[in-house]
């Protein structure tokens, strides 16, 4: 689960453990809204899909904050297209 | 909510759907008759209808008129795609009915699926029962003998597959589905609804293909 211990944890991944860490919550947070569009109701998949989607959500911050955009709706135009400039998030290119 | 038990509406029904008055009384051939509705039993092998073998029957003088589809031993229809199931109680199961309501009927009364997929009890395959065709892109092609048979697809690819097909009179059916045949309504699956359980970890939960422990299986042909 999300917390801020696993936050901090995240400021000090490199790209490919954080791109690893956010498609596997990607993946988790998928699941579980699958799970909800059949138990709406259920409190322990809505507690579980806020958890995880907040930390969907920081995990990609992180990301694109150190290392660029994960899709081109995030793409911050600084007089050049930045989306080329650096390696596309499916790219391997670990640094550490 | 539970549907009412109407038994005399369906039993109404069925005779609308014959284009002769009906007979309650015991069918002179099988002898046997249904202690609920008085009408005389589905047998193995054939429908004894609702009037005496032979009697009216399209399939001639002597003949037992065809096992419809949604038949069943206790001789009434399970299914009645397109109208509405009248009858008993269906005892809780879910309200599955193609084009009509359930009105409710008892589903004791469905044939005894055994365990291994064979026949119910006292039931013999019989040419009229079985299906002739596959509905699949693949047709499967089958060499058949009691121990063992191979199958092979329109591509050329064979597999030799254990006989599942025997009961008490031994090896008799192509495909393990086809055994089935005509005899049976057409399918009516059953999911068990999900429970809120343990999960994985995401790491773990996107390698298993889940994040459910509970459904987290392993697939034949995938990684057997």
């Amino acid at each position: 689960m999300y917390s801020v211990e696993r936050g901090a944890e995240m400021e000090n991944m490199c790209r490919e453990d954080l791109m690893n860490l956010i498609q596997s919550t990607n993946f988790t947070v998928i699941e579980i809204s699958m799970y909800l569009d059949t138990h709406p109701e259920c409190p322990c998949g809505l507690s579980a899909y806020e958890e995880y989607s907040r930390m969907l959500r920081r995990a990609v911050d992180i990301y694109e904050r150190k290392f660029g955009p994960l899709t081109i709706y995030n793409v911050e135009n600084d007089g050049s297209w930045d989306w080329v400039q650096s390696p596309w998030p499916w790219q391997k290119g670990c640094d550490c | 909510m539970e549907a009412s038990c109407d038994v005399s509406q369906f039993d109404e029904e069925v005779r609308m759907d014959s284009d002769e008055k009906l007979s309650a009384e015991s069918c002179s051939r099988c002898e046997n008759t249904c202690s609920n509705c008085m009408r005389p039993e589905m047998t193995p092998g054939g429908l004894c209808g609702n009037r005496p073998c032979g009697a009216g029957s399209n399939n001639g003088p002597g003949l037992r008129p065809n096992i419809r589809p949604g038949m069943r031993p206790g001789g009434r229809p399970n299914m009645r795609p397109g109208g509405p199931c009248v009858g008993r109680p269906c005892g809780g199961r879910p309200d599955i009915r193609p084009g009509g309501n359930c009105g409710g009927r008892p589903c004791g009364g469905r044939p005894n699926m055994r365990p291994d997929g064979g026949l119910p009890e006292g039931w013999r395959p019989s040419d009229g029962m079985r299906s002739n065709s596959v509905s699949s892109d693949m047709e499967l092609h089958s060499e058949w003998n009691c121990g063992s048979r191979m199958i092979r697809d329109n591509e050329g690819r064979s597999m030799k597959v254990d006989c599942e097909g025997q009961t008490m009179s031994g090896c008799y059916m192509n495909d393990p589905m086809e055994r089935l045949g005509d005899a049976f309504p057409p399918v009516m699956a059953y999911v068990p609804w999900q429970q809120w359980g343990d999960l994985y970890e995401p790491e773990c939960g996107l390698k298993q293909g889940t994040i459910f422990k509970d459904l987290n299986y392993v697939f034949c042909g995938t990684r057997c």
